[in-house]
């Protein structure tokens, strides 16, 4: 499966509102907004389903039980990224055997980069997806969460150093970073992805 | 949106560029438009637009875990955990306020009930040995000559309210008289001797109240009092006004005796250690060594306990009363210790 479940232009302020004021339905309709969401995002981290569940979990209780002291989020969707985030951080911490003295947990993020014939059409792209896939799977985590951030959730560096809890200045840095890694990767495919560019303009004069 | 910046655009400016990522992620007809003139106008950075949107494509496709089969089980699970949590929370609260107030009520009420009892209801008890004689004074000055065998209590406060003492054994009362006007008096100045089945109400006045075995004697030294007793007749309460010398006997719920002693004060012989009988049989005056002195006494011939001693005794011991008996009667006593045996002669 490879559809986007990313939501954009999402406006739940209202919706936010209404919950805040103990508004059952809205506060439902925040849960089935957001839980596929939340369910993918929370998946980079585990691969344990359970432990997404059950963070997911707690963090609806506890909007419900705070929900009058809350505030109104810029976004919803990046509130409940952190929130569930710093949960599904508390549930590996809880379960692994050795408390975790640092402050930043050292955690896992993977994305699982399709691989589809059907989809990737042809060869060119198909080694830029191979190199890709391997580039991102060897960043370290940070880096890979903050690629997923930018490129898949599609947020502002401000967004995601809110949900990674870093300052903006970390996030610049962090994904420069993660660019240079994956230029220094891509190099080799840059120059195959412009002959195929070229081919694919030069057959488009060709046919006008 | 600047187009002109784009000129100069490299890779990673564009993958780096908010307006670029959005376009590619969710291209709006605005932004279509937009970058399309961008390419149009700098052609040379189309090859640039187009790695970085191939990019960020190749990216986007990716593995997607919804667990959209689990969604209704989590909300369900949700669900219960408020219900249970808003009862729990609600039970917490309202027990934490109720149990804040009552622990305040409970804390104060107990005090108050604890000084209460204390002040009202904590009693003095005294309670002589066989053969003690003892002066007390009461919290009204009232003095009261506890004979041997006996028990006087109170309850401590007499703030305004009668005042009441409890007997049992033989006591001869001085009550203090506190009435000043006699056509009303004050309940305080009330003075209440409580006895088997028998009250005595006085206002000031001394008398001798003996009660043992469920039977009870008063006699009134002086002044007046009023007894209260019940009638087993009647099962009711009656009320019988006493005057000085009077002297009533009460056995078994039943008002025995009624007569007016000619010298009553001989009732509280006994203050002085003396030992004072009237026309006493031999079972009479066992009963009171018996009661008051804490003697053992066997009689071995029931016939021998009707005999009687004629006229008074007053003797100050045991013994001497002994001495009295045997020669008067002529019958043999012999005693060891508390134990007294009385036979034929």
């Amino acid at each position: 499966m490879s559809e986007s479940i990313v939501s954009f232009n999402e406006d739940n302020t209202a919706i936010w509102l209404a919950f805040k004021a103990g508004d059952w339905e809205a506060y439902k309709k925040l849960y089935n907004d957001y839980f596929k969401m939340l369910n993918n995002y929370g998946y980079k981290f585990t691969k344990d389903v359970n432990i997404i569940e059950d963070a997911v979990h707690d963090l609806f209780i506890k909007l419900w039980t705070n929900r009058a002291t809350l505030g109104t989020p810029v976004s919803v969707k990046n509130y409940l990224y952190k929130s569930l985030r710093n949960a599904i951080f508390r549930k590996m911490q809880s379960q692994s055997r050795f408390v975790d003295l640092a402050d930043e947990p050292d955690y896992s993020f993977s994305v699982e980069l399709s691989f589809d014939h059907q989809i990737i059409a042809n060869e060119e792209e198909r080694e830029l997806h191979l190199k890709l896939k391997t580039v991102i799977k060897n960043l370290p985590a940070r880096q890979q969460e903050i690629i997923y951030l930018r490129f898949y959730e599609g947020l502002g560096y401000d967004a995601i150093a809110d949900i990674m809890e870093i300052n903006t200045n970390s996030a610049y840095k962090l994904l420069y970073k993660a660019f240079n890694n994956l230029q220094a990767a891509l190099k080799t495919t840059k120059l195959v992805i412009f002959l195929s560019l070229y081919s694919c303009l030069g057959a488009n004069i060709h046919t006008k | 949106m600047d187009i002109a910046k784009y000129s100069t655009y490299t890779l990673q400016d564009f993958l780096d560029d908010d307006d670029f990522i959005r376009f590619v992620i969710n291209p709006s007809k605005t932004d279509m438009i937009f970058w399309h003139s961008v390419t149009v106008m700098y052609p040379a950075q189309q090859e640039a637009v187009d790695e970085a949107s191939k990019i960020i494509l190749a990216y986007r496709k990716q593995d997607v875990f919804t667990n959209q089969a689990n969604q209704q089980k989590v909300w369900e699970n949700i669900e219960a955990s408020i219900k249970s949590q808003t009862v729990a929370k609600q039970k917490i609260f309202r027990l934490n306020t109720f149990m804040r107030v009552a622990a305040m009520l409970l804390l104060i009420s107990s005090v108050a009930i604890m000084l209460w009892v204390l002040k009202h209801n904590s009693k003095t008890e005294f309670a002589t040995a066989f053969g003690e004689v003892r002066t007390i004074t009461l919290p009204d000055n009232s003095v009261v000559i506890l004979n041997g065998n006996s028990k006087l209590s109170y309850v401590n406060n007499w703030d305004n309210k009668p005042r009441e003492v409890w007997i049992s054994g033989e006591g001869f009362f001085n009550v203090k008289h506190l009435n000043k006007n006699p056509h009303y008096i004050r309940p305080t100045e009330r003075f209440i001797v409580h006895c088997n089945d028998v009250n005595i109400e006085v206002l000031g006045t001394s008398f001798n109240v003996r009660t043992r075995h469920d039977k009870t004697n008063v006699g009134l030294i002086s002044g007046r009092i009023r007894l209260e007793y019940l009638e087993k007749a009647s099962s009711q309460n009656q009320r019988l006004i006493m005057k000085s010398g009077d002297y009533i006997e009460y056995a078994q719920k039943h008002l025995v005796a009624q007569k007016t002693l000619a010298i009553p004060e001989k009732l509280t012989e006994w203050t002085n250690h003396q030992l004072s009988f009237n026309n006493a049989t031999l079972a009479q005056i066992s009963e009171v060594m018996t009661d008051d002195y804490g003697y053992h006494i066997e009689i071995a011939d029931p016939a021998l306990a009707n005999l009687k001693i004629e006229g008074e005794i007053s003797v100050s011991n045991v013994d001497e009363l002994l001495e009295t008996i045997s020669t008067t009667l002529s019958v043999k006593i012999t005693h060891s210790d508390k134990n007294i045996t009385i036979t034929e002669n």
